[in-house]
Order: C-alpha cells, then structure tokens, then sequence
C-alpha cells in the first residue's frame, strides 16, 4: 500500500517535470523565414572570393560586427566552403572608399567608386567578384512577466517567470563587382522567445535569434552563390 | 522593502555602472589606432605639416551624469592618422614647427596644413536607451601660405559608433573613436582638392606641373 502511494506521488512528480520541459521548449522558441530573391544567373567560379560588409551609415542600427563575422565563417566553412575575404583588410585596402560616407549606396553609385584611381585593380588583385551589404539587427521587441528575488537569515530564493522576445532582421544584398550591377537580396526575419523561469534559482532559457539568423542567411547565401536558380 | 524586480535590477546593475564600480568611477581611454594610407591620387603640392601640441596630446575629460568620468586621450591617434593620409594625398610633405616660415626655411613649400581638434563630444549610453557608444569630432584643417597667410579654414567632422559592451565601455569608446577618425580620413582625402578656395591655387600647381611634363618644343 506504501510502495503504491509513493509510486503514485513519483508518477506524478514525474508528469509535472515533463509539463515543465514541454513548457519551456515550447515556449523557448525561434521561427525564421528566409526570402532569397535572385536578379541575375551568375555563380561564384573558381577562385573568385567573396566579401561581407556591414552598412554603417544608418544612426539608429547597425549590423552587429559578430553576425557579419558568423556569416563570413560560416560560408567559409565545409566541404563546399567558399573563398571569404575578410571585411576588415577589404575595407582598410580600399580606404577611403568603403567608409560610411563615402561608400557607394546603389549600384548606380558603384561605377564612380570603382573608376577612382588603383580601386578596381585593388578589388582584382584580391579576388573579390561579389560584395555582400548586410543591413538590420537584432532588437529585443518585447517583454514581460517578473521574477521576484529576497534574501533573508535563512538563505535567498526567486521566484516567477520573466519572457522576452528577440527579432532579428536582415537584408543581404549581393553586388557582382565585375559587372557592377545587383545580384539580388536574401531577407532574413527570426523571432525568437526566450524564458527565464524561478523557483529559488533562475533558470534562463534563450532562444538564439542572432545565430538561427547568422546560420540561416549564410546557407541561403551559399546556395545564391553556387546554383543558378539561387 | 519591495522585492527588487529582474528589470530594475539589470537597470541597475547596467554596464557602465559596473563599468564605474569596478574602475574607480573613472574611465581612461587611450586611442591607439593604425590607420590605412587611403588609396587617392597625390596632388602636385609641396606641403609642410604642422602638429602643434594642443593636437599631438590632445585629452578630453568629461563627467557624464549617472555616468563615471570619462577621459579620452587623441594625441597619439591625431599623428597615426594625419601622417599617412597626408603622405599619401600629396606629392611632397615635411614637418614644419612653426608658421608663417623664414624666407629661407620655405624650401619650396607650396602651403602648410595645420589640423586641430575644435570640438569632441562622446556619449555612453547609461540605461536601455541605446546600444551604442557614439564619438562626435569636429577638426579644423587650417592651410597657410608659407608667409602666414590663411588661405582655408576647413571645418571636417567625422562620426563613430560601436557596440556597447558588456562589462565595460572603454573599448567600446576606443572602436567609436577610431571610427570617427576613419571618417574624418576619409573626408579630407576625398573632399581637399574640392575646396573652392583652393580651386584657382590648385590650378597653378597643376599648370606647373603639367609644364614640367610636356615634352620640348621641336626647333
């Protein structure tokens, strides 16, 4: 009678753990949609490199310099990794034509930077065939919820629920150097939920919005770069 | 008392005022940089370079509110930059210590720059309010003729912003500051020789020098 009760109690100690986990991978989520519109048939060919730089010029946001960093290794990455330039040494070779006021802000712009004097040998010499502008940023939208802490002779302890919501959206526009024309876009937008349940700790559950993003934009960019249909 | 909420309590416990906790409520920022040559074409201009001291160890110190006090030290960023853009932008420079020059010091000097710092401001974000840290800087690029007369007054700003960090915002700042002097670079490579009071002046060294390549005439 004993062993069945306390079987009883361990079941249903059991269903409650699992209500929690089921709670918090659920509500601990990420949604992505990638958008890839393609212009042009073009595909990176042996030996042409591509580079990824951030825009600079808006005053509210700014690609993180880790995503362009994640995108960069992630497409440098693999069996069926391709040639990246690093964005640094790309703009310090080109300077000043790269910096926020002066670099080209449409491809009808291009032509101008690219006629200035040692430019289009420069991006020659290093191989670098497409640019890739990446704009937008992750911003937490939204939040709620509390967790209240207290500390007494006894010990401390939390307790409640706090939640907060991440999107992270980015626009990749893929510029073909040598004809000094678009590409195309990817469009990248993830939301992300994370959870921060307490009961005497806090336990963070965060969702990765920045990287499902970084991950995502650069698969998509590798298939832009390699297939025709993009 | 009432329970201290994890909203209030990251306010609270925002970078800089860790930054401040940890650092004594001061905050020093050295701005050692490298700075690429820009990649322009030089000017046909003999040029003499005029780094006073209010330029090569120039500090700015401000108390921000609900902020620690901030000092930024330019001095040795100004010279990392200024001597490779300008080397690059002209076809001869030198040092000079001091204008207007003695007839005998002028060693064929078409002109001479002298930069400074005419305005610096910063900010650090305290709260939720941004995620960056912002550097604002204005210079006067001040050119002579080798007798002391003026002949350009450029104001040149240049604006930087970079990531606030997590624990601290120096080198937040550092990157800002950087940038902002990237920018100012990259505007005086790009916008001199479109000065219009340089304009006609620009013509002559370039007549001179377009005399100086043009084969003899046939006797």
């Amino acid at each position: 009678m004993q062993r069945n009760k306390l079987q009883i109690h361990y079941r249903k100690l059991n269903v409650s753990f699992l209500s929690v986990v089921a709670m918090l991978t659920t509500g601990c989520g990420v949604t992505s949609t990638m958008e890839p519109y393609k212009q042009s048939e073009m595909v990176i060919a042996d030996g042409e490199r591509v580079v990824i730089l951030s825009r600079k010029h808006h005053a509210t946001h700014e690609a993180e310099a880790n995503i362009t960093e994640c995108i960069g290794d992630s497409l440098a990455s693999g069996n069926d990794g391709l040639e990246v330039h690093p964005t640094t040494a790309f703009e310090d070779m080109l300077y000043p034509w790269f910096e926020p006021s002066t670099a080209p802000l449409t491809t009808e712009e291009l032509p101008e930077v690219l006629a200035q004097p040692g430019v289009s040998n420069r991006i020659a010499d290093s191989g670098v065939r497409y640019l890739v502008w990446l704009d937008g940023a992750t911003d937490r939208v939204a939040s709620g919820g509390g967790i209240s802490c207290a500390a007494g002779a006894g010990g401390a302890g939390c307790l409640g629920l706090a939640w907060w919501q991440t999107d992270a959206k980015y626009e990749a526009t893929i510029w073909d150097l040598q004809d000094a024309s678009s590409a195309g876009t990817i469009n990248a937008d993830v939301t992300g939920k994370s959870v921060m349940p307490a009961i005497i700790i806090p336990l963070p559950f965060i969702a990765r919005t920045k990287t499902h993003a970084c991950k995502g934009l650069a698969d998509q960019l590798k298939v832009f770069l390699t297939t025709v249909e993009g | 008392m009432e329970p201290m909420t994890i909203r209030s309590l990251t306010h609270r416990l925002s970078p800089a005022f860790l930054a401040a906790l940890l650092c004594g409520c001061a905050s020093s920022v050295p701005v050692d940089a490298t700075f690429p040559k820009p990649l322009v074409e030089a000017v046909p201009m003999r040029v003499g370079l005029l780094f006073d001291s209010e330029l090569t160890s120039f500090e700015y110190e401000e108390q921000l509110p609900q902020n620690s006090k901030w000092s930024i030290q330019l001095g040795d960023a100004n010279v990392a930059m200024f001597n490779p853009l300008f080397n690059s932008m002209f076809t001869y420079t030198r040092s000079v210590s001091n204008v207007p020059l003695e007839e005998s010091q002028r060693d064929g000097l078409d002109v001479i720059i002298k930069p400074l710092v005419d305005k610096f401001e910063f900010d650090v974000p305290s709260g939720d309010d941004s995620k960056f840290v912002e550097v604002w800087v204005r210079y006067k690029l001040q050119v002579y003729e080798p007798d002391g007369k003026l002949v350009l007054d450029w104001p040149v700003v240049g604006y930087g912003k970079a990531e606030t960090g997590l624990l601290n915002n120096q080198g937040s700042l550092h990157r800002a500051a950087v940038r902002a002097l990237r920018e100012v670079g990259a505007n005086v490579a790009t916008e001199f020789a479109t000065q219009p009071e340089l304009g006609p002046w620009l013509e002559v060294t370039k007549d001179a020098t377009q005399q100086a390549t043009d084969p003899l005439p046939q006797t």
